[in-house]
């Protein structure tokens, strides 16, 4: 199922965070939202959501705009993992991951429906040895981890992450964008916030950039990422290469 | 991971609990100023040949002991749901002002001498005065309020309502009348009849079932307020929810015993690792331990050798100040290190 944002502008205490937003979030594809700090990704993410209300335009989930959608329903079809890993319970990860379900869930009994999509996203996450910890004595990049998990268990058609790879260290942030891109392969729609500009080149299918609340420009990678963009949006050179036929780019 | 479909530990606690509250139970019919018989009593009232045992029994135990089981369930109750709203375990049912009121409510009722004319006056004051603490919350904080604006809101009309006590005790029309208030204020369960359990029954009840109402949402919550939304759970209904029952349970607990302090948030805190520190299991199980508690401790005031019987708040209080110091000195370390 795909998501469009259709011409959506929030503005916060007169201020203007998005301005007449236009994208359309494809189902199978992994999307990117980059631009530098400010821009308002994490707020068009939160649009999308239904989590941040829009002064005009509306985010449709197919035809439907979200936000005739019942809450519970809404969160079945789309889930969001936002950029701060707070849990104020010292649960174990398990616990964590399982109230991804709570969309699908009618009372405290679990079901195997449940249990499986618990047990599903504990292994994608990469998790299975945190498990019966407390969550909060986990590190940063681990508490990530299982929180990612939580929002795969929701099993839902679309998968919003707010920074999902920024306390990761390198082979979990390559693994956690592997996921992400093989979970649109699979027929979702994945929409990511990221600064990791050489892990959008790789494993984004499209990405959005975002400048001052506006949509600077979208499209494939390598027509997002030019060394123009850079410099004009994130005031940076670049180093562009490429290796077994897979283009990278370095900020400089 | 099997354990997600079941939890021993928290079965384990319900059983205990369940015992303890029997066991109590069973002791608190029997044990006073005049110990009294439980078989000889229940042969009275079966008979229809009253004795002394089962007048004591049926007039002064009975409702005593079903007084501190509800009264004691809604504090820990209260407690629990309290602090996974606002996702705190120093939060307790005074944070929201709602005792302090009920008491006020129940202190003009004695300060205009409605108490000796008519008894059922004074849990009724206390009743609209948690009432109107709640319409007052929602008039201060606004519609679409943050949990900041409802604990700030919150502290202030506590603040008021103490203070308005005090001004009642201050011109209090004789010393008598102060007297009584200062005693009630000090919580207790003695000389309390079947109209008391009757009459705060019906908001007791509903006060429950509005807070376990919310069992799901508040482990979900857990996650933090964006989280929640993001699961689907509507966050201005669970604070209602929460708020409102707090009111009902704890604004009729205080219009009949007056001020019981501590149970509220202790209870919750020794429970909460047996329920796996899921806020919405800790609801149930607070409301038992809080029962067993409050149980024990009015068993304890009418045994120890005093002149005369201690208030059970003044109890609750000494036992449980020093715990909330080692609650703050345990926090501090925590944010210390």
């Amino acid at each position: 199922m795909s998501l469009r944002a259709a011409n959506i502008t929030v503005q916060l205490s007169e201020k203007t965070i998005l301005s007449g937003i236009n994208v359309d979030f494809k189902a199978g594809q992994l999307t990117g939202l980059v631009g530098p700090n400010g821009a308002g990704k994490s707020t068009l993410l939160r649009a999308l959501a239904g989590l941040q209300t829009v002064s005009s335009g509306q985010v449709l989930f197919g035809e439907q705009s979200i936000q005739d959608m019942a809450p519970l329903n809404k969160a079945k079809k789309i889930a969001y993992l936002p950029q701060t890993h707070e849990c104020h319970w010292p649960l174990p990860v398990e616990r964590v991951v399982l109230l991804g379900r709570h969309p699908h869930n009618d009372g405290h009994h679990v079901s195997d429906e449940s249990l499986q999509a618990v047990k599903e996203a504990i292994a994608e996450a990469d998790i299975g040895h945190l498990v019966g910890r407390p969550v909060n004595e986990l590190s940063g990049g681990e508490r990530a981890r299982v929180m990612l998990a939580r929002a795969l268990a929701t099993q839902s058609d679309i998968l919003l992450a707010d920074e999902p790879i920024v306390s990761l260290d390198p082979r979990h942030q390559i693994d956690v964008m592997a996921l992400l891109q093989s979970l649109a392969r699979k027929g979702k729609t994945v929409i990511v916030v990221l600064h990791e500009l050489h892990l959008a080149m790789r494993y984004c299918q499209q990405l959005v950039l975002l400048e001052s609340g506006k949509n600077v420009t979208e499209g494939s990678p390598i027509d997002v990422l030019t060394a123009k963009n850079l410099r004009d949006v994130y005031g940076t050179d670049a180093i562009f290469g490429s290796h077994h036929g897979t283009s990278w780019v370095l900020p400089w | 991971m099997d354990a997600l479909k079941s939890n021993r530990q928290e079965t384990v606690v319900r059983v205990f609990l369940l015992s303890a509250l029997i066991i109590l139970s069973a002791y608190s019919l029997t044990v006073g100023d005049i110990n009294i018989n439980l078989i000889n009593s229940l042969q009275g009232i079966v008979n229809s040949n009253p004795t002394l045992d089962s007048i004591i029994f049926e007039e002064i135990r009975l409702p005593r002991t079903l007084l501190a089981l509800l009264i004691g369930a809604s504090l820990g109750l209260s407690g629990a749901a309290l602090q996974g709203m606002v996702r705190n375990p120093l939060a307790e049912p005074g944070i929201i002002g709602v005792s302090s009121s009920a008491a006020l409510g129940a202190v003009v009722v004695f300060y205009f001498g409605l108490a000796s004319a008519f008894p059922m006056a004074l849990p009724i004051g206390g009743i609209i005065g948690a009432l109107l603490a709640v319409v007052f919350l929602y008039l201060l904080s606004g519609k679409n309020s943050s949990m900041l604006t409802l604990i700030l809101a919150g502290v202030a009309i506590s603040s008021l309502a103490a203070a308005l006590t005090a001004l009642a005790l201050n011109l209090s029309p004789n010393p008598y009348a102060s007297l009584e208030i200062f005693f009630w204020l000090m919580g207790s369960l003695a000389d309390r009849s079947f109209t008391h359990v009757w009459l705060i029954l019906p908001p007791t009840l509903l006060g429950w079932w509005l807070m376990l109402s919310t069992r799901r949402d508040l482990d979900a919550l857990s996650l933090g307020e964006e989280t929640a939304q993001s699961l689907g759970i509507q966050l201005q209904s669970l604070n209602k929810r929460v708020i409102l029952g707090v009111a009902l349970a704890v604004g009729s607990a205080v219009s009949v015993s007056g001020g019981i302090g501590f149970i509220g948030l202790v209870i919750p805190h020794l429970i909460r690792p047996w329920v796996g520190f899921q806020p919405g299991r800790l609801l149930l199980t607070s409301a038992l331990g809080g029962a067993a508690l409050l149980l024990a401790a009015d068993i304890a005031v009418r045994l120890l050798p005093t002149q005369q019987e201690l208030k059970i708040g003044v109890l609750t209080a000494l036992l449980g100040a020093p715990f909330f110091l080692h609650l703050i000195l345990k926090s501090k370390r925590q944010w210390t290190t």
